[in-house]
């Protein structure tokens, strides 16, 4: 166990090395940098090369690079080019946002799918489990946008129970809060929760004639009792693998949420510095999409191995 | 409001835009009589306004404002030297009185008395040097606008005198600009800004939100009306069209095809829309291959189907223009030229001449441009029933004006509204233009464009700007189809904005003229 965690953590910094190398260098290959973007078409030559004097642009890029990593080794993330703001103080409120509506998001939808997952497995092949898994594909084939766009103009346009941005910022106090970010809430839960359940049936009834629970039955268990206890502790491995997908998912591809709804978000501070050029935010962006990618495999894999005895002994 | 004396010697040409005829009139204009009537403003209410762009690099910099937020933001802090009525006149903003020689080489902007800065401080004659001079010294993205300024200096506790190297009949109409605001000497750090203006700033937070409330102090005892204002960007249109729709913004600014048509079907809202000489448009360069073949240039012209561009795809917020620059709605207009149209015959038999034979030609078009890429599709269509091979380079937004426009034969272009024709003669058609990316050149066009901007007889300057639109239209380095309205959503309870043909929103001044009905 001890070495998987160590093999784990080593092939994570690996990973993530690898990532910020790539990230560097996409955006040294995309056209224009920050300092003609910034003093536009007009600007003059002189001026542009001032400005990249000025962010140290003229450097050589390794040494950049290396400069970058040195920093956020030491835990200084940087400054951004074009806001001039330090790092550290720009991403956590929008952190913040995306974590929010993330925790959010996986507390209504996850307890859901299973259930729904769990309750399609036990009425397999019933008229239930047929409506419900027909109801479940299209939802999952709907783009997020979509639901989107139906939810505000159904609850924001035409009913008026609830707005159609969630600004984080200009909503006071709780109620409101809350309000704001039920439409969000909602759309990201039906995209994930959809998959989820799927999955989660899909898993469940796969099982269903394995040897051990044949022999469950043949012992007389309940068809609750094996699916909740036999079933779905043998589950485990491959679910918390979609479950974690689909949380890495909501933290960095929520794009089309946040710009729908307005919700200032990480996703869109990446794009935004995209278009600007401002490597060292989308450095920083980049390296915590990652990180949190890395952590919940890892997560998933390691709560796989925890269920399953076999992968435990062999280790 | 204030009493607006105009102490210059000079009518400045009055641009009657409101009283444009074919399709653009009042009743475009989204203002129902009742509503335009409605007399006594009042006060009170937080204006909320959806705006398109979103950015990091949202500021407060006047020297750095890029995009229409950035101007609404400025509007609301600072003040400029003056401002534009709805004909496009320079009246008194911040400088109660303006004066030139007989020549308009040097002009004298008398500082308007008890104008104070949110902290408390006097607007002086050293403010409005700093921040003129930013625009020389500093990076800024205003800097080829103050070019024929040779000298700006206090004189004596009230006046600053601007000396320019050429004359300048429109300086005033120049000193309008956003870019121009005041801001106090030797600030340095904008993120705190202090302005003059009918706001205070509270929150700023770039990319996500600006919130002010109104400045007690303001200069102008009346307005603002509202209590405060907030900003929030939805690059979204739907989202900015829902936004208004469900109450949760009054205005939304940018709409365009099915957004302009939601609006315009609401109950709630109603559409604010501008006539301006901005357009989107096809850059053609003179001195590359192919497109320095005249013929073929016509060709394109003849093959635009600018009714079509205009009523399909701009829901008729436009004017139908004629590859020159200047709003036809204007008395600077030159109606004697031939309007240009959909014309497969002429198009044919110019394509002949040109000798293109099958060889594509690339068009480079993006959403960047509004209808930039409309206008590709319209053309390319065309051409295929004329026997032209036009072949449609799609790129994206990002980065586009700093690496594509203008590098290539045939190009997107899009050219915002500018205060005065002068102006925009001087940054993008004058041989020595920053913005000539056709690198557009005519016998004898500087030197008319040159007395023009001097000239202080509104029939010579008429005649001037009649032979300019002839040397263009002559030589035809863009096919402009048609000149852009700026259209936004208004809610029905806001009050009091009219257009101003520069931007937006009242020429992104509409927040301290708004008020809100009950």
């Amino acid at each position: 166990m001890v070495r998987l965690v160590v093999t784990r953590l080593t092939g994570a910094v690996a990973v993530l090395l690898t990532v910020s190398l790539l990230v560097f260098a996409s955006g040294e290959a995309l056209p224009g940098d920050v300092a003609q973007l910034m003093l536009g078409e007009g600007a003059s030559q002189e001026a542009v090369a001032q400005l990249r004097q000025q962010l140290q642009l003229d450097r050589p890029a390794p040494e950049r690079y290396l400069g970058w990593l040195g920093g956020m080794v030491s835990g200084d993330w940087g400054v951004s080019y074009t806001t001039r703001r330090p790092i550290s103080e720009i991403l956590p409120p929008r952190l913040a946002n995306t974590a929010l509506l993330t925790v959010l998001t996986v507390l209504v939808a996850v307890p859901v799918a299973l259930g729904l997952g769990i309750l399609m497995a036990l009425f397999a092949g019933g008229r239930f489990e047929r409506s419900t898994s027909v109801v479940l594909l299209g939802l999952s084939a709907m783009p997020e946008f979509m639901l989107a766009t139906l939810a505000v103009l159904i609850f924001a346009v035409k009913l008026r129970w609830l707005p159609a941005i969630s600004n984080l910022s200009i909503t006071d106090g709780p109620l409101e809060a809350a309000r704001a970010l039920t439409l969000p809430v909602l759309t990201l839960s039906l995209a994930i929760a959809a998959q989820i359940a799927r999955m989660t049936r899909a898993t469940l009834v796969n099982l269903a004639d394995r040897p051990f629970i044949e022999m469950a039955h043949l012992k007389g268990a309940s068809r609750l009792r094996v699916i909740l206890v036999h079933s779905l502790a043998n589950a485990i491995g491959p679910l918390a693998n979609v479950v974690t997908l689909n949380i890495a998912f909501l933290i960095s591809g929520v794009v089309v949420v946040e710009t729908i709804f307005a919700v200032p978000g990480l996703a869109q501070l990446m794009i935004n510095s995209v278009s600007t050029r401002d490597m060292p935010v989308i450095e920083a962006c980049a390296m915590i999409f990652c990180c949190v990618y890395v952590l919940l495999l890892a997560a998933a894999d390691l709560l796989g191995t925890a269920f399953n005895p076999r992968l435990r002994r062999s280790r | 409001m204030v009493e607006v004396k105009i102490a210059h010697p000079f009518a400045l040409p009055r641009r009657r835009l409101l009283q444009a005829g074919a399709g653009v009139g009042l009743a475009t204009l989204g203002l129902p009589a009742a509503r335009a009537q409605e007399a006594k403003p009042r006060r009170g209410g937080t204006l909320r306004v959806a705006v398109a762009d979103q950015s990091n690099t949202d500021t407060f910099d006047p020297t750095l404002a890029r995009s229409g937020s950035d101007y609404l933001r400025a509007k609301a802090t600072y003040n400029a030297l003056t401002w534009l009525d709805a004909d496009s006149n320079a009246i008194p903003d911040l400088a109660e009185s303006f004066e030139s020689d007989e020549k308009a080489m040097r002009w004298s902007f008398k500082l308007r008395k008890g104008a104070r800065f949110h902290d408390g401080s006097p607007v002086r004659p050293a403010d409005v040097v700093y921040s003129i001079m930013r625009h020389k010294t500093g990076p800024s993205l205003a800097s080829s606008i103050v070019t024929n300024i040779s000298s700006v200096t206090a004189d004596g506790p009230d006046r600053v005198l601007f000396t320019l190297a050429s004359p300048e009949v429109g300086f005033p109409l120049v000193m309008s600009e956003v870019h121009m605001s005041i801001v106090k000497e030797g600030t340095t750090d904008f993120s705190k800004p202090i302005g003059t203006g009918p706001f205070r700033i509270e929150t700023f937070q770039p990319g996500l939100r600006t919130a002010g409330l109104r400045n007690p102090e303001y200069w102008d005892p009346e307005r603002p009306y509202v209590d405060g204002f907030e900003i929030i960007p939805l690059p979204d249109m739907q989202a900015r069209v829902n936004a208004l729709l469900s109450g949760d913004v009054h205005l939304a600014v940018n709409l365009r095809g099915a957004g302009i048509d939601q609006v315009r079907e609401s109950s709630v809202a109603g559409l604010l829309t501008t006539p301006t000489s901005g357009f989107a448009s096809v850059h053609m360069r003179v001195d590359m291959k192919p497109s320095d073949s005249l013929d073929l240039r016509l060709a394109l012209a003849h093959l635009m189907d600018r009714k079509r561009f205009a009523e399909v795809v701009l829901r008729g917020q436009a004017v139908l223009a004629n590859d020159v620059p200047i709003l036809p709605t204007s008395p600077l207009f030159n109606t004697e030229l031939p309007q240009r149209a959909l014309d497969l015959d002429k198009a044919k038999f110019h394509i002949r001449k040109s000798g293109i034979g099958s060889t594509p030609i690339e068009i480079y078009v993006t959403d960047a441009a509004n209808g930039g890429i409309d206008i590709g599709q319209l053309l390319q269509r065309e051409a295929a029933r004329a026997g032209l091979n036009v072949a449609l380079k799609r790129v994206p937004a990002d980065g586009y004006w700093v690496n594509i426009s203008g590098m290539h034969p045939f190009t997107n272009n899009q050219v915002t509204p500018r205060p005065s024709d002068d102006m925009n003669i001087a940054l993008f058609w004058k041989s020595n233009a920053p913005f000539n990316k056709c690198k557009f050149r005519a016998e004898g066009f500087d030197a008319l464009a040159d007395e023009a901007r001097g000239s202080t007889d509104p029939a010579r300057r008429k005649e001037l700007y009649f032979r300019m639109q002839k040397l263009i239209h002559d030589a035809t380095p863009q096919v402009i189809p048609a000149m852009q309205s700026y259209v936004d959503g208004m809610a029905n309870t806001v009050q009091g904005i009219t257009p101003v043909p520069v931007g937006y929103l009242g020429g992104f001044n509409g927040m301290q003229n708004a008020w809100l009905s009950a």
